[in-house]
């Protein structure tokens, strides 16, 4: 039976490439984006919603169920970055911050975790960075929305365990997507720089962590944080 | 409504034969749900299913998330009776 996916943020970056990646493995994907699809596979399916969205977040989960029977993993993948100081960074742009990092893996979470409860089995990796270790000046909402992420899955993996369901996060460094496109290259530098391997992350380095999270093999693992590059 | 619970007395007969639960397995609307018959799990379980149950009954979605849920003096899943008036009001705030 192939396992079935739900990876938001699904339309471009790392979200795409490990829709790609785990359709290529024969896997069945349920993704989203705010966006029309970027990929054209028989065994992906695509909802346009905005993650922050109760109702479409519900009514998501619920389609991919009834489409499938099962959802057996869950990739917090969608986010959202920005660079500014405290003082000129507009409320709505906080909270827009919150909204997608926090607050849609918190919906997805719960809404996907009732499905899996029933199987008594599940996988769920959310994302977080290595700025929350790195505590880099200008990134304290978006290091915050990604903290306020790793204390919920270390808390969602111990409440979600008793239901065979595993929470962990992996928190990668920089990587050559949209994310970062709008960053100062010295600031992706200086972030390098403090990690004990000097370079970007690539796709592998990321989805090698979530291969390893969700495999079977890895029943004893959860509620752990695996950062990138050393930090 | 009698939809409401015909759904709700099911999932608590399947919970109540699951458990081996004889107040769950004939369940009135005075029976007693968190703090006696279902502890938090047991809340999580009869939530999810009567939700999903409603759901494809009633052709939408609904949620039954609550801040109360797990306050033993203020929870809507204390006994049946406040369940299904839980229920009932939520069907209610989404048909507006």
């Amino acid at each position: 039976m192939s396992r079935v996916f739900i990876i938001t943020g699904s339309r471009k970056g790392i979200g795409r490439q490990l829709a790609e990646y785990y359709l290529s493995k024969g896997d069945i994907v349920a993704g989203c984006s705010r966006g029309k699809s970027s990929i054209k596979n028989s065994n992906y399916m695509h909802f346009e919603l905005d993650i922050s969205d109760e109702d479409m977040v519900i009514n998501m989960v619920r389609a991919v169920k009834k489409q499938h029977g099962h959802i057996d993993i869950l990739l917090n993948n969608a986010g959202i970055a920005s660079m500014n100081h405290i003082l000129t960074t507009p409320y709505t742009s906080a909270r827009k911050i919150f909204n997608t990092n926090f607050f849609g893996t918190f919906l997805f979470t719960r809404e996907v975790s009732k499905i899996m409860i029933k199987q008594k089995n599940g996988r769920i990796v959310n994302y977080s960075t290595v700025a929350v270790a790195l505590k880099i000046a200008g990134e304290s909402i978006y290091s915050a929305s990604k903290a306020a992420i790793e204390n919920f899955t270390r808390i969602s993996a111990k409440e979600l365990s008793a239901f065979g369901i595993r929470v962990n996060a992996v928190a990668p460094t920089p990587i050559l997507t949209d994310l970062i496109k709008g960053i100062q290259k010295d600031k992706i530098d200086e972030l390098i720089s403090q990690q004990a391997i000097h370079r970007l992350a690539e796709f592998d380095d990321i989805s090698n962590v979530v291969d390893f999270f969700i495999n079977e093999k890895s029943d004893f693992i959860t509620g752990q944080v695996i950062y990138l590059g050393g930090v | 409504m009698n939809i409401i619970k015909d759904v709700v007395f099911s999932v608590l007969e399947e919970i109540g034969s699951e458990y081996n639960n004889d107040e769950l397995k004939l369940p009135t609307e005075d029976t007693r749900l968190f703090g006696r018959n279902l502890d938090s799990f047991g809340v999580i379980l009869m939530v999810t299913e009567v939700e999903e149950k409603l759901s494809n009954v009633l052709g939408f979605n609904i949620s039954l998330a609550d801040d109360r849920a797990m306050s033993q003096k203020t929870s809507p899943f204390r006994n049946v009776k406040t369940l299904l008036d839980y229920v009932e009001m939520i069907i209610n705030e989404k048909k507006l």
